[in-house]
């Protein structure tokens, strides 16, 4: 009897290798998580973030200053300091790119980014990093990103006149999930923009051909992690 | 037949215990998988519903999209369609930083639902909170049949 004991444990530990197996074939069979996968979800998760960059205010993202200053001098003396910080805590995160998208514009001649006089490049910068931290928390990790804004280009004879500027968090990132764009108005009239230009190259210009509305294109892609 | 209570005895425990331990590792297996199966199905039904939460029924006065103004009479009258489909829901909005600021719909239960888990959709949303200002936060919606 002792024989026939140990047999029907060797009979159950063989049964419990073949159900340990069946149970992992259903495991490996499972479909994968929708949420990392899914397109459509991805798509729809773009449009709800770029909305919320869009009505946002930038005071709940612990708010957004900088100073005024020209060729990477900032003006940090005591009495200017004051008056050439500018905070702008009630804007939301949209226009926030639209004025820098303004008071940024690139001026490009053979191909060169031309250094001119710009008093509000270190917002470009800061803004980059702003972004950059508010996306990661709008966004928490579950997707890859790449964030672009940009105008159409205006065409001059001598020169190119744009804006650009790019937002990557794309750490272990796969595959591109999604593409998602929205447009957003520029703070300026068309004759507005065009003395922009003419105060950033410090010229006056025969007025070019612009497009109806001044705007910038923002685009977010995501991707899979 | 001689029942020997020693060794017999022990090979029947063995063997009973045996069956439980992997008989309930296999149920469990399975609720595993039919949770993702059941992901995937309703996963499309769980999406719709909660773009028509952000983009209609919780969308403020002014119709901006993406700026939600949060209402339990909205969502009653939403829930309630649903549930004669036999679908039930919970809505949860939180901030970015996970502290819980509204509840509606009952919570599933566990046990209720063990074989027809809930399915959860997320979105970032801006909630109005008056003289201009919205907050960053994060839309989750459960779904799950009777």
């Amino acid at each position: 009897m002792e024989e026939k004991g140990f047999g029907y444990v060797a009979d159950m530990l063989v049964f419990a290798l073949l159900v340990s197996t069946a149970i992992l074939l259903l495991a490996a069979a499972s479909p994968t998580d929708p949420k990392t996968e899914s397109t459509r979800y991805a798509a729809s998760f773009a449009q709800s973030t770029l909305r919320s960059l869009q009505n946002s205010t930038v005071d709940q993202f612990g708010g957004f200053e900088y100073r005024l200053g020209a060729f990477g001098f900032k003006f940090d003396i005591p009495v200017v300091g004051e008056s050439a910080k500018r905070e702008l805590n009630h804007k939301s995160l949209a226009q926030l790119l639209a004025e820098d998208a303004l008071l940024n514009l690139r001026v490009e001649a053979a191909g060169v980014d031309l250094a001119l006089l710009r008093p509000n490049q270190d917002m470009d910068e800061k803004l980059r990093e702003f972004l950059k931290s508010a996306l990661d928390r709008i966004i928490g990790g579950r997707f890859g990103y790449r964030l672009r804004a940009r105008t159409e280009p205006i065409n001059l004879e001598f020169a190119r006149v744009h804006f650009e500027t790019e937002i990557v968090g794309l750490t272990q990132s796969r595959t591109q999930l999604c593409s998602e764009t929205m447009m957003i108005s520029l703070p300026a009239s068309q004759e507005e923009l065009i003395q922009r230009i003419e105060e950033v190259l410090n010229i006056g210009l025969i007025r070019p051909e612009l497009e109806a509305d001044p705007i910038i294109e923002v685009t977010l892609e995501l991707w899979s992690r | 037949m001689v029942f020997s209570v020693g060794e017999d005895l022990f090979s029947v425990l063995v063997a009973v215990g045996l069956v439980a331990v992997f008989v309930t590792a296999l149920a469990h297996s399975y609720h595993l998988y039919a949770e993702r199966r059941n992901a995937s199905e309703d996963f499309d039904l769980a999406l719709d519903i909660a773009e028509q939460l952000r983009d209609q029924v919780l969308v403020g006065e002014n119709g901006q999209l993406g700026l939600l103004e949060l209402s339990h009479e909205r969502l009653e009258n939403y829930s309630q369609i649903l549930a004669m489909q036999g679908t039930n829901l919970r809505v949860e909005v939180g901030t970015l930083g996970g502290e819980l600021l509204f509840t509606h719909g009952p919570e599933p239960n566990p046990l209720e639902q063990y074989f027809s888990p809930p399915v959860g959709v997320s979105f970032p949303v801006a909630v109005a909170q008056g003289f201009g200002s919205a907050r960053p936060c994060e839309l989750s919606v459960e779904v799950w049949r009777d």
